[in-house]
């Protein structure tokens, strides 16, 4: 069994990751620069196999068009210095013509900043969507990730404006990184705009091993819901210091790749997710073609986890039938610039983008639980679209 | 039977000193001419890698004289590296300012909080004072990031490539052989600053500070100024690392890189200033080292995510090793094999 699972990580590895060696008119090169191993590793590593994946199949079923797809992944450990340079490397050494970042929002700034000089497009696949991609977007930068800080504290306040009394008081958890308590704090702006009352913002700093004091100021202050957007790992040890506490509200987190594991072995029923990807207990036919592709590859990743590298595979795969003879940075920019790609039912919708939204013009969002009743998840609330403005 | 006992045939100590002065010169030429020809055969990735070094180089400089030299325990070098590049960042993106006004203003930035985070040297020492320059590290992310968030520059502050008379510096090499001058400028200067009485005042007060005092070192002013002197050089080459990677973010200046810092000064040596740029090279070099070695074996390099954190652990890995086995670091590696392959004769000289 081995030995099948080496030769077939032999055949992917040649067929995906061969680099520009291999590159040829047909081939479109595109640099991957992802958080592969440190501590974002869990979080990250696995989209960027399902984007792997994605495209070894894609390719391996004479690609779109006749073009295939060449990737040069580099990790960059969620380390600013290490994604500098990694982007300058595409750049400047494998001549490729789009960038995927699958990694933390430190890495941003420098992939935007060599990227933009360098005018190749910037796809966010599996990273969190930042700010310049959202309307109005600067030119060359994408995100098809299914979480977004902003977007989804919008959700998840309009969803728990559903659960909570009127009068509740809500709590708010965050990692003291800007795009994280960017997101919480404008969950708690609406929060007091529809007349709730606000038990604060707690910001955890990085690297934070216990959060028994910020959860117990939320208690102290008489939480009776709480909100978080960070990394899942942030968000769920947050809900585990308030229930260690005998804490027994509902508790709204971002859907990251790891919560429909965490979420079965946790079995919270007051524990919600709003995100935009489905779980795969649906078990749907988009659900099983990725399930069946991970299983056949032999990898031992959870099909889960790697679910917005896969979408990102898709992106790509829509941008290459919409592309012509023209295959350059700039005629790939211009597709990307103006497209709206099938999410073949792992999303709520599709992804569309225009001149000024590179993020998406309407996002579907859908909440997940625990149900004691049947003793596996549930969807808690169905698709419900916003537009994104 | 010492050389001068003996006389005709063997030479004397002092021409023993002037051949060995000439033979580091000659070292020291090749070195340059090294440095200076390197980019005719190098691509632009190891132009990048070798501005990187040069970057890491001046910050381990720093370190290496605070905790090498002067013996004051710092964890807040990434902090020191944040406010010289916030510093830079907010004075580009607040005033437009350029760079002769912005490097300048991150030294005296680095200096000031230098001396502010050096008077606790004054009362605490070893672990007690590593957590107040802990502190520091913290204190500066806290204030960079809500400035980050205030200014709505969540992904981080964006600066344009530095123009210097005229001349953009974006170019590879254009910044290989800035930075090579600059940290060549930076080596010059410490040494010189350790063969003055300053530098020996606080090789002094390293040793012993009761001593020191007793001989008459005036051991605050010493401590002070061994602060303000290196944390205006590690804002310096925090202000380098914004222009060269083109922004500036909290995220960039974790604890792991004070870490790695002192990781270099470790693995350098202890002690030696060209420790700390060898410290540099090699703390930057692992992770591509190790990334080239799994692609280099087939069977490793199966599976990307394994090589990569096959590289992260290494790193530790090579930290224990030098710990352990090597306390004086590649500098006492590299004293060992010049003795070994020195002339009897020579390693007689040899202390």
């Amino acid at each position: 069994m081995k030995i099948i699972q080496f030769a077939k990580s032999l055949v992917l590895s040649a067929t995906v990751a061969a680099g520009p060696a291999l590159a040829a008119d047909d081939e479109v090169v595109i640099g991957v620069s992802a958080a592969l191993s440190g501590s974002a590793a869990g979080t990250y590593a696995a989209p960027a196999e399902g984007l792997k994946l994605y495209l070894h199949l894609l390719n391996e079923a004479g690609g779109v068009n006749g073009k295939t797809v060449s990737l040069v992944i580099y990790d960059d450990q969620g380390d600013a210095s290490r994604a500098a340079s990694n982007a300058k490397r595409f750049l400047t050494q494998d001549d490729v013509q789009m960038i995927i970042s699958v990694s933390t929002s430190a890495t941003f700034a420098p992939i935007i900043s060599q990227a933009t000089r360098g005018k190749v497009p910037v796809l966010f696949a599996g990273s969190v969507c930042p700010a310049e991609t959202m309307p109005p977007a600067k030119p060359l930068l994408y995100c098809s990730t299914g979480f977004s800080a902003v977007h989804d504290s919008i959700a998840m306040v309009d969803y728990l404006r559903d659960r909570e009394s009127s009068d509740a008081t809500v709590g708010f958890s965050a990692m003291g990184i800007p795009i994280s308590r960017a997101g919480m704090e404008e969950a708690e702006r609406l929060v007091l705009k529809a007349d709730m009352k606000s038990a604060g913002v707690e910001i955890a700093p990085p690297g934070t091993a216990d959060y028994t004091s910020f959860a117990t100021k939320l208690i102290q202050n008489g939480a009776d819901s709480v909100l978080s957007w960070a990394p899942w790992a942030v968000q769920i040890r947050f809900v585990d210091a308030l229930r260690k506490q005998g804490w027994k509200g509902n508790a709204y987190v971002g859907h990251l790749a790891e919560a429909e594991l965490e979420m079965m072995k946790m079995k919270d029923p007051n524990l919600f997710t709003l995100g935009t990807n489905v779980m795969l207990f649906e078990d749907s036919e988009a659900t099983q073609t990725l399930v069946n592709a991970v299983k056949e590859s032999g990898s031992n990743l959870h099909p889960e986890s790697i679910l917005d590298g896969w979408v990102g595979g898709i992106v790509v795969e829509g941008v290459l039938e919409q592309l012509g003879e023209d295959t350059s940075a700039e005629a790939i920019n211009a597709v990307m610039s103006n497209i709206e790609i099938d999410t073949k039912g792992l999303r709520g919708g599709p992804i569309k983008w225009t001149d000024d939204n590179h993020f998406r013009e309407t996002i579907y969002y859908r909440a997940y639980r625990w149900s004691d009743e049947k003793s596996a998840m549930e969807i808690a609330r169905d698709w419900k679209a916003y537009e994104v403005e | 039977m010492s050389n001068i006992e003996t006389g005709i045939g063997k030479m004397t100590p002092a021409t023993t000193r002037r051949k060995r002065l000439s033979q580091n010169q000659v070292a020291w030429i090749g070195l340059i001419v090294l440095l200076v020809l390197l980019p005719t055969s190098a691509t632009p990735f190891h132009l990048d890698i070798a501005s990187q070094i040069f970057i890491a180089g001046i910050g381990a400089l720093a370190l290496m004289v605070l905790t090498g030299i002067a013996g004051q325990i710092s964890l807040g070098h990434s902090g020191l590296m944040a406010a010289g590049a916030f510093t830079t960042g907010i004075l580009y993106k607040e005033a437009g300012a350029g760079i002769w006004i912005t490097l300048p203003a991150s030294v005296v930035a680095g200096a000031v909080i230098g001396l502010i985070f050096g008077l606790p040297s004054l009362r605490l020492r070893g672990i007690y004072l590593a957590m107040s320059t802990l502190a520091l590290h913290f204190l500066v992310i806290y204030l960079g990031g809500e400035y980050e968030f205030a200014s709505g520059a969540s992904t981080g502050i964006f600066l344009d490539p530095p123009v210097v008379f005229g001349f953009e510096i974006y170019d590879g090499y254009a910044w290989y052989y800035v930075l090579l001058a600059l940290v060549a400028g930076t080596y010059w200067g410490c040494r010189n600053l350790l063969n003055s009485k300053t530098g020996r005042a606080w090789e002094a007060l390293h040793a012993n500070e009761t001593a020191a005092e007793a001989l008459g070192v005036q051991v605050a002013n010493y401590k002070l100024l061994a602060f303000v002197i290196t944390s205006g050089i590690a804002s310096f080459s925090g202000a380098l690392f914004a222009y060269y990677q083109n922004f500036v973010s909290v995220e960039a200046f974790t604890l792991f890189l004070s870490i790695q810092y002192i990781a270099m000064i470790i693995i350098g040596g202890m002690g030696s200033l060209p420790g700390a740029l060898l410290g540099a090279v090699f703390v930057t070099l692992v992770p591509y080292f190790v990334e080239w070695l799994m692609e280099a074996v087939p069977y490793i390099g199966l599976d990307i995510t394994t090589v990569s954190s096959a590289s992260y652990a290494a790193f530790g890995l090579l930290m224990i090793l030098f710990l352990v086995f090597e306390p004086s670091g590649l500098t006492g590696i590299w004293k060992r094999l010049v003795g070994q392959f020195a002339s009897p004769s020579k390693r007689e000289d040899t202390p």
